[in-house]
Formats: structure tokens, C-alpha cells, sequence
């Protein structure tokens, strides 16, 4: 937690506000010459191999054209079934052109089933993507996708954000079952976790006061299951308002799976589902 | 309302008319470029009734080549002035709008009437703003204008380049209605109407009652996918009933926001998209659908014809989404 907040601050202080005109025009195909990618690879990975593309490791989804640059949704799907002996144990989410461009670090267990996550992000320029997935061995697999989105007419009118703050902390938390309501023991099942949460970023101006909007944003995540931890990701506002994840864990006996989320203000919100798999 | 008008009709006639001329003189390369324009596009002013005409404008995304000039523009020309329903997307392109409205009446423009904080409606009120004339909006779309016009702006400048944006500064309007509001402007009647937040907050039908022609505004477009960020789909289906009843009274023209004006039959297909929309999306959030296949999952073929289709379409699909998913809140 620690290393990341730092990290992420060095990388900010280092970069100043990536994100202007030169960067806006990166193309496509000069993805590993990118220089906030360049910085971010020599503070997080040293001098390490990076085995990029690999597909049979990992891929990432989202639209070539963003519909709202505010919420862009993204799919990052593994190919490595999360065994004891060998398995996904980190996933990093870097979208280079943002002003803090390591948006997401999430860890696996064996207990996740598999290292998918889908969520959503705020993409402020034109820019790489990448998911760079760590093997418990320390060995690391890259994919990267380039995403064409820019703050655009920006907010919709809508509750303000009293109303909006009523809701703060709510969580829906789901799990697909089949049609019978359960899941499979030993198979990864699919969960599904909503936060009701501004996730403001800091960095967006109220044009009617003249202020930035403080930052205020989801930064821990923890879920578990029968004790055991299958997820926890450190997350900052790059992800979009509302922060939605989609991801795996390991069903076997009756069992709680649990999320516990922890925002900047140190706040602590909890959710659980009690699962009796099949 | 009518005290604008009165500083436009009671002012001694003589100096009205030297301004006039002055405006000509100072507005005249500026206007026979515009006229060119116009007649280059193919977009010549079309007369309605008597006094009531409408400029129809492009109905795709801005671009460079159609300069930003989305949406139709109405005139409704009285005895002693024009009112200008809705004001152009630049400084460059409401001066254009301005002599127009003035070349076809033969009569100052009195008033200007947003009706939604679109920014091809917005824009161009910078000309009508130093020209002195009054821009009326509904509160909620002035101060929609108010909190988010710059960050449109700044992306048109972007988008169109700096020297079709020259001059153009975001204008909030000084003359706010909370409600239906009947105004008489130039010497006519105008009824404003508000039938709640239907495509946005601040939604106004513009009806004249001479005429018995309706403007409906973004309300309602004419073979082109609608913007749904700022839009209610309830209050939008009860806007467009309003609507109808409107324009059923009398004469049946409806002046849409994009496309060609027709009658009150026209209103069927763009219902028809508001609940097929609806009811898609409603179906593959209930089956669990993620949000990126749900915008590959929600084509609607039967509007694949229509402008904007198929990016401003899987657009409303995202935020329809997001905003039943955001319901789930409140429970």
C-alpha cells in the first residue's frame, strides 16, 4: 500500500502532467517507446523481462473509441488457471497518459479461480492501456491496448452532490449462479461489486466556484471468501465513479464472501454473501 | 419579457435606422460570406408560414467541413422585430444567423431563445450578446450553460480549430423562465413552453400562435439517433405527448431540432427508440451482461439509417446503462 501511494507520487512528481498535446498524438504502434511507460517500467520492474504481447497469458477489451472518456469500461482476461504451484499474483493496470498513470494494482490467490477483472476508468488523453500480470515465480506477461478518449462535454446534469453523497459506501454485491441460484464447488464462479462513491479525482474544476473538487476516492479493496483471501487491490481515481469490478473466486463449501473497501478519508464500508455451492 | 421588447419597438425610429445602417455597413463582408456559405452547403432559409421561417442545419457530429452548424435555427418575424430560436455553434456562425434573420424579415432581431444547453444552440450567442440582444432560457438550461459550457467549448476549439471558434465565448442567458410563459416579442405571440425534463432539465417548446408552428428544440430530431446524457426517458415520452398535443391544436408542423420539419406522425419512430433502447438495456443489465458487451449487444438495426448511428447510439446504450445500474442504489 505504502509502496504504491509512494510510488504513484513519485511518478506524478516525476512526470509532471503527461497527458499534453505530444502525448495526445501517440500513435498506436509505439507503445513500448512511450516515456511515462519507460518511467514506470524502470520504477516498478527494473531492469526485468517483460514478455509482451502473450497471449496465451493474458488480453485486454475495451472500446477502440471510448463512449464517455469519464467511464470507459475494460476487460483484462487471463489464460492461467490459478494453481498452487503456479499462478497470476498481481495485475497491473498502467494507463500511461493518465496524470497518475499506474491506475490499479490487484493480487490473486489460487483461491480467485482465475486473475480476470473488469472495471472501469477515466481516460483523460488518447493512450496506451497495458495489464501486466506477475506469476508467483515473479515472471511477468504484458498486453496493451490503445484507447482514443478525451474529457469531452463533460458532466450530465443530475442529483448534486449531496444527494449524490447520501448514497456513499452502498455496496451491491452479486454472484452469478445458475438458474437453480447456486454455484459450483471447485469452479470459478463470477462476482460482481458495486460502490455508490464519487471516487473524486482532485484534478476537476467546478466552473461555477472556481475550486477543485478535494479528492476523495476508493483506495482499498479486500474481498475474501470463508476467511480466505481471493482479491485486494490498491486503486486510485483512475477508476471511474461508482467503482464496479467483476472478478473470480473459488467456491468450496458453505461459505461468506466478504468485501471490505477503505476510501481516502479512511472510511470502511463491508458487504457480504453468505454461498452455499452446489 | 415585454420590457425588452419595448427597448427595441419605443426607441426613436430615426436612430434605430441609422443603427441598422451601421450594422449593415460593419456586418456586410461578414454577412455575403455567410450567404455564400449557406447556398454552398445547400442550407438557404425555408419559409414555413408567413413570418415563420427555419435554417436547417447538419445532423452529424461537428467536423471542420460542416463548421460546427448543427441543428436548425428558427425565425418567427413580427411587425417590429425577429426572434431567433436558438443561436448557432460560433461567434462566426450566430453573426451569419443574425443577418439572415435580418435579411428575411427585414426587421431587427428582438430576441433569442435557447432551448436546450446544446452547444450548437449556445455558441452563437456570443453575436447575439454584442449586439445587445436578449438570449431567454429556462433556468435549468442557463445554468447548465453556466457549469459546463467552457469545458464544451475548449473541446469545439479542438475539434474545429481556432479560427472558426474566433470570437466565441460561452453567454449564459439573462432572461430565465421556471415555467410556461406566453410572451409577446417584435409583435408576436409567443407561447413558452416547459414540458419538464424531457431530453434536459431546461427543455422549452417554442409555439407560435399565429402560426400554430411548433419548434420543439432537441426534443425532438428527425432521423437522427438522440443525445441521451441529459435526458429523463420518462419525463421524455411525457414531453413528447406534450408536444404532440401542441402541435395537434392547429396547424401540424413541428419544427424539429435536426432533420426536416413534419408533422406530429413524425414523433412515432423517435418513441419508438426511446423504449426499444430502453427495454434492451433493461434486459441485458437484468441477465448480468458487463457493460462492454452490453454496448456490442444493444444494436437496434431498425435504426442503423439514422444519423449519429452507430456511435451516439452505443453511447445512449452505455449511459442508459449506467444510469438503471446507478438506480440499484436507491433500493
Amino acid at each position: 500500500m505504502n509502496t504504491l501511494r509512494s510510488l504513484l507520487l513519485w511518478c506524478t512528481l516525476l512526470l509532471g502532467l503527461p497527458g499534453t498535446g505530444l502525448a495526445q498524438q501517440a500513435a498506436a504502434d509505439d507503445a513500448e517507446a512511450n516515456a511515462t511507460w519507460q518511467q514506470v517500467r524502470k520504477a516498478m520492474f527494473q531492469g526485468r523481462d517483460i514478455t509482451s504481447p502473450a497471449p496465451d497469458v493474458i488480453g485486454i477489451e475495451a472500446p477502440d473509441r471510448a463512449q464517455d472518456a469519464a467511464i470507459v469500461p475494460l476487460s483484462i482476461r487471463t489464460h492461467i488457471d490459478q494453481r498452487a504451484e503456479r499462478y497470476i499474483e498481481k495485475l497491473y493496470l498502467v494507463i500511461d497518459n493518465n496524470p497518475s498513470p499506474v491506475g490499479a494494482v490487484f493480487h490473486f490467490t489460487p483461491a480467485s479461480g482465475r486473475a480476470d477483472i473488469e472495471t472501469r476508468v477515466r481516460i483523460e488523453a488518447y493512450t496506451h492501456v497495458r495489464a501486466i500480470a506477475q506469476m508467483n515465480d515473479g515472471e511477468l506477461f504484458m498486453t496493451t491496448r490503445f484507447v482514443k478518449a478525451s474529457g469531452g462535454c463533460s458532466a450530465p446534469p443530475g442529483k448534486d452532490m449531496t444527494a449524490a453523497l447520501a448514497n456513499l459506501g452502498k455496496m451491491r454485491f452479486r454472484v452469478e449462479a445458475a438458474a437453480d441460484g447456486k454455484v459450483e464447488a471447485g469452479k470459478p464462479a463470477l462476482a460482481q461489486l458495486m460502490i455508490s462513491h464519487p471516487n473524486n479525482s482532485g484534478l476537476a474544476m467546478d466552473q461555477l466556484t472556481r475550486l477543485y473538487t478535494p479528492a476523495y476516492f476508493v483506495r482499498h479493496i479486500q474481498v475474501s471468501y470463508a476467511g480466505e483471501p481471493v482479491l485486494r487491490a490498491e486503486v486510485d481515481f483512475s477508476i471511474s465513479e461508482n467503482p464496479n469490478f467483476r472478478f473470480y473466486f473459488l467456491p468450496h463449501g458453505e461459505g461468506e464472501l466478504k468485501a471490505e473497501v477503505i476510501d481516502t478519508n479512511d472510511l470502511r464500508f463491508e458487504s457480504a454473501l453468505k454461498i452455499s455451492p452446489r | 419579457m415585454r420590457h425588452s421588447d419595448r427597448r427595441w419597438t419605443c426607441g426613436p425610429a430615426a436612430l434605430r435606422l441609422a443603427a441598422a445602417l451601421l450594422c449593415l455597413i460593419a456586418f456586410a463582408p461578414a454577412a455575403v460570406l455567410a450567404q455564400l456559405d449557406a447556398a454552398a452547403a445547400g442550407r438557404m432559409p425555408q419559409g414555413l408560414a408567413e413570418g415563420v421561417h427555419v435554417l436547417v442545419g447538419d445532423v452529424d457530429a461537428p467536423t471542420p467541413a460542416n463548421r460546427g452548424e448543427i441543428g436548425n435555427i428558427g425565425f418567427v418575424v413580427g411587425e417590429q422585430g425577429t426572434v431567433v430560436i436558438n443561436c448557432g455553434a460560433s461567434y462566426r456562425h450566430g453573426r451569419a444567423v443574425i443577418e439572415t434573420a435580418e435579411r428575411i424579415g427585414g426587421k431587427p432581431v428582438v430576441l433569442a431563445i435557447i432551448t436546450q444547453p446544446l452547444q450548437e444552440f449556445v455558441m452563437g450567442a456570443s453575436a447575439f450578446a454584442e449586439r445587445g440582444i436578449p438570449v431567454l432560457s429556462h433556468r435549468a438550461s442557463a445554468e447548465l450553460i453556466e457549469a459546463r459550457c467552457e469545458t464544451c467549448l475548449r473541446t469545439l476549439r479542438t475539434q474545429l480549430g481556432e479560427d472558426e471558434m474566433a470570437g466565441t465565448r460561452v453567454v449564459v442567458p439573462t432572461q430565465r423562465i421556471d415555467g410556461d410563459t406566453v410572451v409577446t416579442v417584435g409583435g408576436r405571440e409567443l407561447q413558452l413552453i416547459h414540458p419538464g425534463w424531457g431530453s434536459s432539465p431546461g427543455d422549452l417548446i417554442v409555439r407560435d400562435t399565429r402560426s400554430g408552428i411548433v419548434f420543439a428544440g432537441a426534443l425532438a430530431g428527425f432521423g437522427r439517433v438522440p443525445e441521451l446524457r441529459d435526458g429523463d426517458m420518462a419525463g421524455w415520452l411525457a414531453a413528447l405527448d406534450r408536444l404532440e398535443a401542441l402541435a395537434g391544436q392547429d396547424r401540424d408542423l413541428i419544427v424539429p431540432g435536426y432533420g426536416a420539419p413534419a408533422g406530429t406522425h413524425a414523433l412515432a419512430a423517435l418513441r419508438h427508440y426511446l423504449r426499444d433502447i430502453d427495454t434492451r438495456v433493461h434486459a441485458l443489465l437484468a441477465a448480468g451482461t458487463p457493460l462492454l458487451e452490453a454496448i456490442k449487444a444493444a444494436d437496434l438495426p431498425a435504426y442503423s439509417h439514422w444519423a449519429r448511428y452507430p456511435l451516439q447510439h452505443e453511447r445512449n446504450v452505455q449511459r442508459r446503462y449506467l444510469a438503471l445500474e446507478n438506480e440499484l442504489f436507491e433500493d
